[in-house]
């Protein structure tokens, strides 16, 4: 019985934590398609938007 | 940050990526055309000594396209980045010109004389020492392909200090430095990073970045004014055409003292299996018939002669050994009803049916990298230009089609290096139409329930669909909002070079594995959730399957696709999570049919007829684009406008034509 | 002449080039085509498509209607 709640809680807590994450990432836009990601160094995968020259504000 | 920061600099195509794949032991997308890396992407030193900045390829820093403008403006922001500028040594005259506008911002520069290798075989033997003693910094000559001179080139990364003031200061004739000197007084107060000197020559080039830089400033009207004043002098005084040309001229002369100085030519042109091959693609009859020849033998790999009787050796993998094991283990460990059917009927049909596509996807890909590595997608470009001109864009547009065959998203941010705006904007309306390797699965499915014999033709028929809707929706844009926007088109073609296996390999495995780890992660979550919703309802758990939540759900939204005769609550369901992402439409369809995926296909012929199966294909490629390249368009067209309308285009042309599609296939009686 | 009334294979010197559009101009600039500066037509598409051309070592590839803009001298 005590395995089946392990096994369960893991499962759906893995679930809904990839989920949030693609809708996080889906929303971030490009970060979420980048290969890069490990070896990123932050918040520096930039597109030039149209308000400012395109860096943001640290 | 007190760690060092290095950027990479130069020439589009001149293997900027290439040697920061080689320095950071990172993998980054290459190929050979003007404008594979689009945006500014950040890497670990291999030697821990920092980070690198990879950035597009730039011809000046007086930007035309959109990713041009990505360098200029971190040349403008960014004040503690040293550059290794990399110049093609077989293009050596061009490339400096860069080299120039980077000495004259500052000095903190290392210049990586790259594809010394090439030049030696068109006859141009180049002098790197003398070469560093001109420029006054270092010069390492280097084979980023091979890996050769990336040692010196390391060497020379840790001697290297940001803290340089030294600046390059080429004599721009009395009119200019008049105008120079007047431009620093007047920007002396600014608090600018960078050097004025460089502000100021950007400005009276006509940089419009820098522009916008000092736009905000109230004495924007002086250095406008000293702009005029200068220009009218210098077309009266020496009948010059304009600031910009002169500019150009002064850097042209000096360089063209540079490379006699430093570069021995041995004139013998021996490159010339490039101009045989393209004597071939670019023919005047088999132009266009090799294209698509090609595409076809790259469907034909896809989807018949290679990846589908591996898909098919996987599937009977896991629907065999795999669940048989994992069935055997749950019964072991005395697992539950509830717990044994999340695992087999939840996780195993959904990742399971998705994850048998993975071969399919890897030849795909693997074709697709053999484009782009060749050389051949430049031709593309022209081969396709005349077809492209009459629905008002140009032939650079057929990059981002193609590469959105893999997956949207990098199609859409592809379109970057088109250089009219409007071009542009169209280029990213249509390439959602292209069918990605995510809806690849849902084709494979259904073809091979419903038209075994004659599998490719379908899924081929899909294929043409997309780009035929695509390139409808493009000539109504043209003709419409865009009337009065001419297109334009020019196009750097790259020799040719013999694609390396390692690269292939790389390239092939970096973007599959992508595909391999959303199974492992959103697909495996979204799996479980639609499992769970088909398995709970309002009744409590275990529920038949039409009493769960997810019918219910389906169910809403079904009436609304009763005209294109996929009305059920299982289609919808399916299409609704597909929004999410397009690979999760199949683990879905394996979920609610509550079969493995072998059986899945004969479990469908009961709801499904081969036409409106075809229609529901049909409406797959077409609808509402995923979360993910939806985001893309918002990004990269910087409109809400636009990105709603991307979606509107796909629905309203998805709905429209697969009604015809069913209702003419009914009168016809099929 | 003008850059698209030459054969294949002519080569000929750039002698004005300030007519085409702007953006053209600017790249052709920076891809090192200059006034004087000697370019080889290598060929042109069919049905009135793109022209290849091969100046310094590197190949361009530019829309008929631009090189119809573009004056050349023939050698």
């Amino acid at each position: 019985m005590f395995v089946n709640y392990v096994i369960g809680v893991l499962i759906f807590s893995y679930a809904i934590w990839t989920l949030v994450r693609l809708i996080r990432r889906s929303k971030e836009g490009k970060c979420a398609a980048c290969e890069l990601k490990k070896s990123c160094a932050g918040d520096s995968c930039i597109i030039p938007t149209d308000d400012s020259s395109g860096y943001p504000k640290k | 940050m007190t760690a060092q920061q290095i950027a990479l600099i130069g020439n589009p195509n001149t293997g900027k990526t290439c040697l920061f794949n080689a320095l950071t032991g990172s993998y980054q997308y290459v190929g050979n055309w003007s404008g594979v890396t689009v945006e500014k992407k950040v890497g670990y030193l291999r030697n821990q000594q920092g980070t690198l900045i990879d950035l597009p390829g730039i011809y000046s820093v007086n930007p035309i396209s959109a990713d041009e403008a990505v360098v200029t403006d971190f040349l403008i922001q960014e004040d503690c980045a040293s550059f290794v500028n990399i110049v093609d040594a077989s293009q050596l005259k061009r490339n400096l010109h860069v080299t120039i506008q980077l000495l004259e911002r500052g000095k903190n520069l290392i210049v990586g004389l790259n594809m010394i290798d090439v030049a030696k075989k068109r006859g141009a033997v180049i002098d790197s020492a003398r070469l560093q003693e001109t420029l006054g910094v270092p010069v390492v000559p280097i084979i980023a392909r091979t890996e050769q001179g990336i040692d010196q080139l390391n060497q020379q990364l840790k001697k290297s200090k940001s803290t340089t003031n030294d600046v390059l200061s080429l004599y721009y004739g009395t009119i200019i430095e008049r105008a120079i000197q007047e431009m620093e007084e007047e920007l002396a107060p600014l608090p600018i990073k960078v050097s004025k000197r460089w502000i100021a020559l950007q400005f009276l080039d006509g940089n419009q970045h820098v522009e916008k830089l000092l736009d905000s400033e109230e004495n924007f009207d002086v250095f406008e004014n000293i702009r005029e004043k200068a220009e009218q002098k210098l077309k009266k005084e020496q009948r010059v055409a304009s600031l910009t040309q002169h500019i150009h001229d002064t850097r042209e002369s000096y360089i063209e003292k540079l490379v006699q100085n430093s570069v021995v030519v041995n004139t013998s042109r021996t490159n010339n299996w490039t101009e045989k091959i393209d004597s071939i693609v670019t023919n005047k009859f088999l132009g266009i018939p090799i294209f698509l020849l090609l595409m076809y033998v790259m469907f034909m790999l896809t989807f018949d002669w290679l990846g589908f009787p591996l898909s098919d050796l996987l599937d009977a993998f896991i629907a065999g050994p795999i669940t048989f094991v994992l069935e055997n283990t749950l019964e072991l460990i005395g697992a539950s009803t509830f717990i044994q059917s999340l695992i087999l009927d939840g996780i195993v049909a959904g990742v399971g049916g998705v994850l048998v596509f993975v071969p399919q996807i890897f030849v795909l890909f693997f074709c697709l990298s053999l484009l782009e590595d060749s050389g051949y997608m430049a031709r593309v470009t022209i081969v396709m230009d005349r077809l492209m001109q009459t629905i008002g864009l140009n032939g650079k547009s057929f990059i981002p089609l193609i590469i959105g065959f893999g997956c949207n998203v990098p199609g859409v941010m592809a379109a970057r290096s088109i250089e009219q705006p409007k071009d542009r904007l169209v280029t990213m309306m249509m390439t959602p139409f292209m069918s990605c390797s995510a809806r690849l699965p849902v084709y494979a499915l259904f073809a091979g329930a419903f038209f075994a014999s004659n599998q490719a033709l379908v899924v081929l028929s899909l294929y043409v669909l997309g780009i035929v809707v695509a390139l409808i929706l493009a000539k109504f844009l043209s003709s419409t909002t865009f009337k009065e926007q001419k297109s334009l088109f020019i196009m750097e073609l790259p020799p040719y070079r013999l694609p390396q296996w390692r690269t292939l390999w790389r390239a092939t495995w970096e973007k599959g594995k992508g595909f391999i780890r959303k199974a492992g992660t959103y697909i495996f979550g979204g799996s479980v959730l639609i499992w769970f919703l088909s398995y709970a309802g309002p009744s409590g758990l275990a529920v038949e399957m039409d009493e769960s939540y997810l019918a219910m759900i389906g169910g809403v939204i079904a009436p609304i696709f009763e005209p294109l005769g996929f009305g059920t609550w299982q289609a919808s369901a399916a299409l609704l999570t597909g929004v999410l992402a397009k690979e999760i439409v199949v683990s879905t369809m394996s979920i609610i049919y509550f079969v493995p995926e072998m059986e899945l296909q004969s479990f469908l012929s009961d709801q499904f007829t081969p036409l409106i199966a075809y229609g529901f294909m049909a409406f797959i490629l077409l609808y509402i684009p995923c979360l993910a390249t939806v985001a893309a368009v918002r990004k990269e067209t910087h409109s809400r406008k636009w990105t709603f309308l991307s979606i509107v285009y796909g629905f309203v042309s998805a709905y429209v034509l697969v009604f015809v599609i069913y209702q003419v296939g009914k009168l016809l009686g099929y | 002449m003008l850059l698209s009334e030459l054969s294949n294979n002519d080569i000929a010197r750039v002698t004005d080039f300030s007519k085409v559009h702007i953006v053209i101009q600017k790249r052709l600039r920076q891809l090192g085509i200059k006034q004087d500066c000697e370019v080889c037509l290598i060929r042109k598409l069919p049905f009135g498509g793109p022209c290849m051309l091969e100046s310094s070592g590197q190949c361009i590839s530019l829309r008929l209607d631009e090189a119809r803009l573009i004056e050349v001298q023939k050698k």
